[in-house]
């Protein structure tokens, strides 16, 4: 079955699994209706909860199901359900505060019934797993305790869901709602000891030592790992990996990087640019220094995209995967043309810059470099990425060829409307986001 | 084109959500 294929199936069962509540209550006897305004906020609640239900599978990293789209697209629409999910769990107590205002009454604390009050505490959880999810870096909260943060606060909304939806009771004493709930909760379980317990595990058991750690241009450093008696791990150009370094797998304080280093190599390689709490320390890891990779993960790789010849579009750091497929096309002797737009402040922050000169030779490799800050006397491109630096170097002699970009959101935005307004179809161009989080 | 794709895939998820949502609601009271 091919990707296309499989994203179909894993989207349907996706939306099979959210769905599933209001089908058993459609399909099932069911008691008698209170009211269409009740009667919508209890499936408004239902759907709210599968959909928080489903969000523990769309962030365990299952490979299989992830294959399809990239887990950066995955984490992406995580984000973009949260809110669908925010959009019933909002409409959930309205609705029946519009079919009764004197429900209201009911809410005073310490007097409530107790699953109306585990009720509002969900309700209040998930709020704060949205706000710090999107204010993270407004609320000055560092990567790794928001991963905490997040992680608790999403089990507590969770559980008090549960408890909630049981104590109110209605429409799920039936015996096919009762297996449908255990089901959607045993499967949230075994995800999180799949998560916290069983790939930590399987971590720990294929550590990798860290060979060497070199400084490129541009406060970014090159990192690279060698497995640590087992075979390592294969993986495609261009894919990239959680690391974890100065911890167990157990600590949840992973990272995810792009690998820069040749497919083709037993030895793996991060290109690491010095940008947050975890970065600006990598320069203090030590060469022989335990490493734990969990890998490989995304969808932005020349493998999946058979072609005559590629265009790549780096912004910043977005070139170490596209590093990862030129040095990979070099130990393959693939002769395939490859033109390169690289986007960066200014020359000397260039990472890669020499490697890529070096490439040249190697490669049927052209690069255009295209300098924010550029220094006196430059003769090549300058400012941003635009529709007017593609058309100037872009030919029919690139039609047919697969585009694949990768750099920072607003850089990608932009680069997709330029290049389609140029005509090179959106099925043909690629993208690889870089903030996750 | 894929950010595209994952927003109408999230927004075709919550709008068949919705109808399913009233017609339980609108079976359920005749």
């Amino acid at each position: 079955m091919g990707f296309v294929a499989r994203g179909i199936f894993w989207c349907a069962l996706y939306t099979g699994v959210i769905l599933s509540p209001l089908f058993f209550l459609l399909a099932g006897p069911v008691p008698a209706g209170s009211g269409f305004l009740w009667d919508l906020s209890a499936a408004c609640g239902f759907i709210a909860a599968a959909i928080m239900a489903t969000m523990f599978a769309l962030t365990a990293r299952f490979k299989r199901p992830v294959a399809p789209f990239g887990i950066d697209l995955v984490y992406y629409f995580h984000r973009l359900i949260a809110l669908v999910a925010l959009f019933f769990l909002l409409a959930h107590p309205l609705l029946l505060l519009a079919a009764d205002p004197r429900l209201l009454l009911f809410v005073r604390p310490r007097s409530s019934p107790y699953h109306l009050e585990a009720g509002i505490a969900a309700f209040a959880c998930f709020i704060a797993v949205m706000l710090t999810s999107l204010w993270r870096r407004r609320l000055n909260i560092g990567y790794d305790t928001w991963r905490k943060l997040h992680a608790l606060l999403s089990v507590l909304a969770m559980v008090l869901t549960v408890v909630h939806i049981q104590g109110v009771g209605h429409y799920v004493d039936t015996a096919a709602s009762s297996l449908l709930w255990s089901a959607i909760l045993s499967g949230c379980l075994v995800t999180i000891l799949y998560v916290r317990l069983f790939k930590p595990l399987r971590l720990l058991a294929r550590p990798y030592r860290v060979v060497s750690i070199v400084g490129e241009a541009g406060r970014a450093w090159t990192l690279t790992l060698r497995p640590d008696r087992h075979a390592g791990v294969s993986f495609l150009p261009g894919q990239f990996a959680w690391l974890t370094l100065w911890s167990s797998p157990f600590s949840m304080t992973e990272h995810p990087f792009s690998l820069s280093s040749s497919a083709e190599s037993a030895d793996i390689g991060f290109t690491i640019k010095e940008l947050g709490d975890f970065t600006s320390g990598i320069s203090r890891v030590q060469p022989g220094q335990l490493a734990f990779v969990d890998a490989p993960y995304g969808a932005f790789s020349i493998d999946r995209l058979p072609a005559p010849g590629y265009v790549f579009v780096a912004g910043g750091i977005g070139i170490a995967p596209l590093m990862s497929m030129l040095r990979t096309m070099a130990d393959r002797r693939d002769r395939r043309p490859v033109l390169l737009f690289y986007a960066y402040n200014t020359r000397e922050e260039m990472t890669f810059r020499e490697q890529l000169e070096e490439l040249r030779g190697r490669l049927d490799l052209d690069i255009v470099y295209v300098l924010k800050r550029p220094p006196n006397r430059w003769q090549g491109e300058t400012g941003l990425l635009r529709e007017e630096v593609f058309r100037r170097h872009l030919s029919e002699m690139h039609d047919g060829f697969e585009f694949l970009v990768c750099g920072p959101v607003a850089m990608i935005a932009a680069v997709e409307q330029a290049l389609h307004r140029l005509g090179v179809p959106m099925r043909s161009i690629h993208t690889e986001l870089f903030e996750l989080v | 084109m894929r950010l595209l794709l994952a927003k109408i895939v999230a927004a075709a998820i919550g709008a068949v959500a919705l109808i399913l949502a009233m017609l339980f609601a609108a079976v359920q009271n005749g």
